[in-house]
């Protein structure tokens, strides 16, 4: 009998194992104390240098976790390179940023607070700005106990924040948990999915976000700005990005490094042809984007 | 300044002793601290190495299966970060093994290159498979292109065969990881190949674009993949815990110091205490001589340098069976006063060596001197029967040889007394004794019959006492009253000498008198008594009796002192009586009856005493007319039990009525004899039943 079990055991976790996409964790633990004040600066225009714009100004947390624009807008309305990714599931990513340069979320925040086209702030600008506000002075002593705010502070707070922005309970998470069954169309979609190979790539919890690709692999893209080459020179790193996360795909148009496609259809089509070299039909590119829609999730916990 | 010594020996014994515990109590902490870190080093080495492995099995799993999650491998990525991370956090490691702390910076690059690698191999990956599926699909997608009929058969045939063959090539390459299977694919056909059919040609720039990216990623991917997966790093990790492990083992040098501390303080301490035996021992050694060379002063006579009385009194508890000879100078102490002690310590001096030398040296003796001119001679008991002849042959010598002292001789003769009895010492004296009475022995050896030991001793000392009672006028006399058996009231005295020791102790004549006889101090005795006994009667009207020896009567001085103080006044001579003993032998009957006619004409009384004991002869008694008879005490003593006595006594009563002689008894000791006596018909009784002899008259 125990022998039995064993082997069921065993049989379902090697299914599950074979699944190449696995639901997010309904919630991450978290310092609530922390998260607030991350919650607190992620809203607030005091991290930018010209105070105009915040954190959610590019990823606004309930419409995608991101603007909707092709590419960014910084301080002093500056323009980005790059079309904004999404902050919701990114602490799933295994590297940030389109071109994965920040290993970490912590060096992600470090990053866009200090590059010019972004946040275009200081060290010690944040550390003497937070410092001189008596809102944060009183929140951090009491999550930190700490006298004196430091900038490593700010960045843990809002990386405490970041944990709650996942998105749980997405229909396709349900689907793979057992919960509920999947529509036809939605199922051809996901079949479709994986037989035309978009899965090489998308695969893992985020359904991306886990392995550099190249774009344009079969035919090559004209736009590779901001890919891996542009900060490691080497020329194997050309039109490498990272795998983006395809966890409210819908949400988040347009699409792409350089937000060329303007909607999920013209994504995935040109998804199909330069990275598969097929030309996925109309009624496919339909039934993928069936599935797509079951990748939307629920904020996990808004936090007052 | 020893004083100070020990007490720096016992600080240096402190100081080593507790740098010794602090020793242990650190040794003890740091091989506490050892393990545990070391351990848990040993554990994180474990982690890495798994976690690599998981890493290494994930990528592999990617590899083979179509679909696959890159997740796993991210986590594992992660994993191996973490454990990595984790150890060079463990500043036991960076500050203890700082050698292993960078092999494991430097493996740490190496597994970040490694990171890279795999990332790049994820690129590859995702191209290899879906460029692999597509070409399969493609092929499927071929069977379902419909031909138009001008068509060249030959030419799609032959397209055909060769997309299955590429396809093919392609999956072999693929499943084997090997290059080789697409090294001579020949793209340029299907480059060159036009169709005119747009199905066909769109169909041929697919597939050539699917092979392009698989011919090209393919090479890199095997060589990410066999880079991924070779053991390099694996075998830097194992090196790396291999280093640590001796490294951990060499910081183990403390346990040797300990340990080889502690043997040299076991062997320090014990080298201590063995220099402590020694000189214990040499100590005890000098000791030990000291102890003999005092202990042979303490046993050796100092002028002759033979053993002293000391050692002879040791030796002889423990020689079994001994015999002693006793060796002494005759008249040595003339030659003392004759030469002067300084010559005759001279002749100590030889004769003791002269002894020594000419006794055999095979018979294992002792020499000793025993006293001022004694020498002694001990033997152990198989020599009895030798002692003798090595006796004369000691005598024989000093017989025929002079002794010279300062180029004088001097004749010297040795007596010997030999004893094999216990006590020795005394028993040769006393044999010694006899030579020395002897004229012609020179030599005797000790037998019972000799013993006079204990008699001479008494006589010494009564002999002292006597002297010392008569020059203190110490002999005095005690009265003890006859009764007058009819009347039961004292009818005299009779006096009796009694000797008042220096202690006080009264003692009875009589165990004095022989002494006194033979030392001529009998007369000193009656004497005295007289005197005394004068001296208390004189003045009153009492009866009275004083003993007489017969040596008293042959002595004139004493007849003339009788004579001056009773025979010359009536009064006293009428009271007095003189008690002749009987028991002693009278040899001149011719003096005792001139002392007792003497005695008659003055009026005084003669009692023969101790009358039925020894010589009693009833003849002389009739010659002397005396006119009591004490009857001896022997008679009296069992008179009331013993028939015999009763008869004897019945007899001298019978013998005195018939001669008109009175008589008394004395010892009576109790009323049984008192009756006895009164109903024979004896006058008078004395004994203890009436009174004891007293010092003074009531």
């Amino acid at each position: 009998m125990k022998y039995i079990i064993f082997i069921l055991f065993a049989t379902i976790s090697i299914l599950y194992a074979a699944e190449p996409i696995d639901p997010i964790p309904q919630q991450l633990i978290y310092n609530l104390k922390k998260a607030k004040i991350g919650k607190n600066l992620f809203f607030d225009t005091i991290l930018a240098k010209d105070r105009t714009i915040s954190c959610s100004s590019c990823h606004d947390i309930n419409h995608g976790g991101d603007d909707g624009k092709k590419v960014s807008d910084g301080v002093f309305s500056r323009k980005t390179d790059l079309n904004s990714p999404t902050v919701l599931n990114s602490i799933f990513n295994f590297k940030q940023f389109w071109n994965g340069r920040a290993n970490t979320i912590q060096e992600q925040i470090d990053m866009t607070l200090h590059t010019k086209d972004e946040l275009d702030m200081t060290k010690e600008m944040v550390i003497s700005r937070i410092n001189e506000n008596i809102k944060y002075k009183k929140l951090f002593k009491e999550a930190y106990n700490n006298q004196k705010i430091s900038y490593d502070m700010v960045i843990d707070s809002i990386f405490e924040y970041q944990k709650t922005l996942i998105t749980p309970d997405s229909k396709f998470d349900r689907y793979l948990r057992g919960e509920i069954s999947l529509s036809k169309d939605e199922e051809e979609g996901y079949t479709l999915f994986k037989k035309f190979g978009c899965i090489a790539c998308h695969n893992g919890k985020n359904i991306g976000g886990n392995s550099f690709q190249q774009l344009g692999v079969m035919v090559k893209s004209v736009n590779c700005d901001g890919d891996v080459y542009s900060t490691t020179k080497k020329d194997i790193d050309k039109c490498l990005y990272k795998v983006p996360t395809l966890r409210n795909i819908l949400l988040t148009k347009p699409y792409f490094h350089d937000g060329s496609a303007k909607n999920i259809h013209d994504a995935i089509k040109t998804m199909g042809y330069n990275n598969l070299g097929i030309e996925i039909e109309n009624k496919n590119i339909e039934k993928i984007i069936k599935f797509f829609e079951t990748l939307n999730g629920e904020l996990s916990k808004d936090i007052k | 300044m020893k004083k100070l010594s020990l007490k720096i020996k016992f600080l240096l014994i402190s100081i080593v002793g507790i740098s010794l515990i602090s020793l242990l109590v650190f040794f003890n902490k740091y091989t506490q601290s050892y393990f545990i870190h070391n351990s848990q080093i040993e554990e994180q080495f474990i982690e890495i190495k798994q976690a690599e492995l998981l890493l290494n099995h994930s990528i592999i799993i990617s590899s083979i299966n179509i679909y696959s999650n890159n997740d796993t491998i991210i986590n594992n990525i992660n994993r191996l970060n973490l454990a990595i991370n984790k150890m060079l956090e463990n500043n036991y490691l960076k500050n203890n093994h700082p050698k292993v702390y960078q092999s494991i910076v430097n493996y740490k690059e190496m597994i970040h290159k490694k990171f890279e690698t795999i990332y790049k191999f994820q690129t590859l990956n995702s191209a290899i498979k879906n460029s692999t599926i597509n070409l399969s699909n493609l092929l499927k997608k071929l069977a379902f292109i419909k031909y138009s009929s001008h068509q060249n058969s030959m030419k799609k045939f032959e397209y055909l065969n060769r997309v299955v063959d590429v396809v093919t090539s392609v999956y072999l390459a693929k499943n084997s990881f090997d290059k080789d299977f697409i090294k001579n694919l020949d793209l340029s056909y299907f480059e060159a190949t036009k169709f005119q059919n747009k199905k066909f040609q769109k169909f041929n720039n697919v597939f050539l674009l699917n092979l392009n990216v698989f011919v090209k990623s393919f090479s890199k991917y095997i060589d990410a993949f066999k880079q991924l997966t070779s053991k390099n790093s694996i075998n830097v990790l194992r090196d790396i815990t291999n280093s640590h492990r001796s490294d951990a083992s060499n910081n183990l040098n403390i346990v040797k110091i300990v340990s080889y501390s502690l043997i040299v303080f076991v062997i320090l301490s014990a080298s201590i205490i063995m220099i402590f035996l020694y000189r214990l021992k040499k100590d005890n050694i000098s000791l030990n001589f000291l102890t003999k060379k005092l202990y042979k002063s303490n046993i050796t006579d100092k002028l002759t340098g033979l053993y002293n009385r000391d050692k002879y009194d040791e030796d002889i508890k423990i020689i079994i069976e001994p015999t002693l000879i006793l060796l002494n100078i005759d008249r040595f102490k003339y030659i003392n006063s004759y030469f002067g002690s300084k010559i005759g310590d001279k002749v100590l001096k030889s004769v003791a060596t002269i002894i020594r030398d000419i006794t055999p040296k095979n018979v294992n003796a002792k020499f000793y001197r025993l006293g001022a001119d004694e020498f002694g001679i001990l033997f152990s008991d198989d020599l009895k029967k030798e002692c003798t002849a090595i006796t004369k042959i000691i005598i024989e010598y000093f017989n025929s040889n002079q002794i010279e002292t300062d180029g004088k001789k001097y004749n010297i003769s040795i007596s010997a007394g030999i004893s094999t009895e216990s006590p020795y010492l005394k028993n040769a004296s006393i044999a010694l004794k006899h030579v020395k009475q002897s004229s012609r022995l020179k030599c005797i050896q000790y037998s019972q019959s000799l013993d006079e030991q204990s008699k001479i001793e008494r006589n010494i000392q009564r002999n002292e006492i006597l002297n010392d009672a008569i020059k203190h006028d110490k002999i005095k006399p005690y009265f003890q009253p006859i009764i007058d058996n009819k009347t039961k009231k004292i009818y005299k005295y009779e006096v009796l000498a009694r000797v008042i020791r220096e202690n006080g102790k009264v003692d009875s004549i009589f165990p004095y008198l022989e002494i006194a006889k033979e030392n001529k101090l009998y007369s000193h005795i009656t004497q005295a008594i007289l005197k005394e006994s004068y001296a208390v009667f004189k003045n009153n009207s009492l009866h009275f009796s004083i003993n007489l020896s017969s040596e008293d009567i042959m002595d004139a001085n004493i007849i003339d002192e009788i004579d001056k103080l009773f025979f010359s006044d009536i009064s006293i001579a009428k009271r007095v009586t003189f008690e002749l003993l009987e028991s002693e032998a009278v040899d001149d009957y011719k003096e005792i009856k001139l002392f007792i006619n003497m005695a008659k004409k003055a009026g005084s009384k003669i009692a023969i005493d101790d009358f039925g004991s020894g010589y009693s002869n009833f003849s002389h008694l009739i010659n002397l007319n005396v006119d009591y008879i004490k009857i001896d005490g022997s008679l009296i003593k069992d008179i009331d039990t013993n028939p015999n006595s009763k008869k004897i006594v019945s007899l001298i009563y019978d013998f005195s009525k018939q001669i008109g002689t009175k008589t008394v008894g004395e010892f009576v000791e109790n009323e049984s004899i008192y009756n006895e006596l009164k109903k024979i018909g004896i006058d008078f009784s004395q004994g203890y039943y009436f009174s004891k002899p007293v010092e003074k008259i009531s």
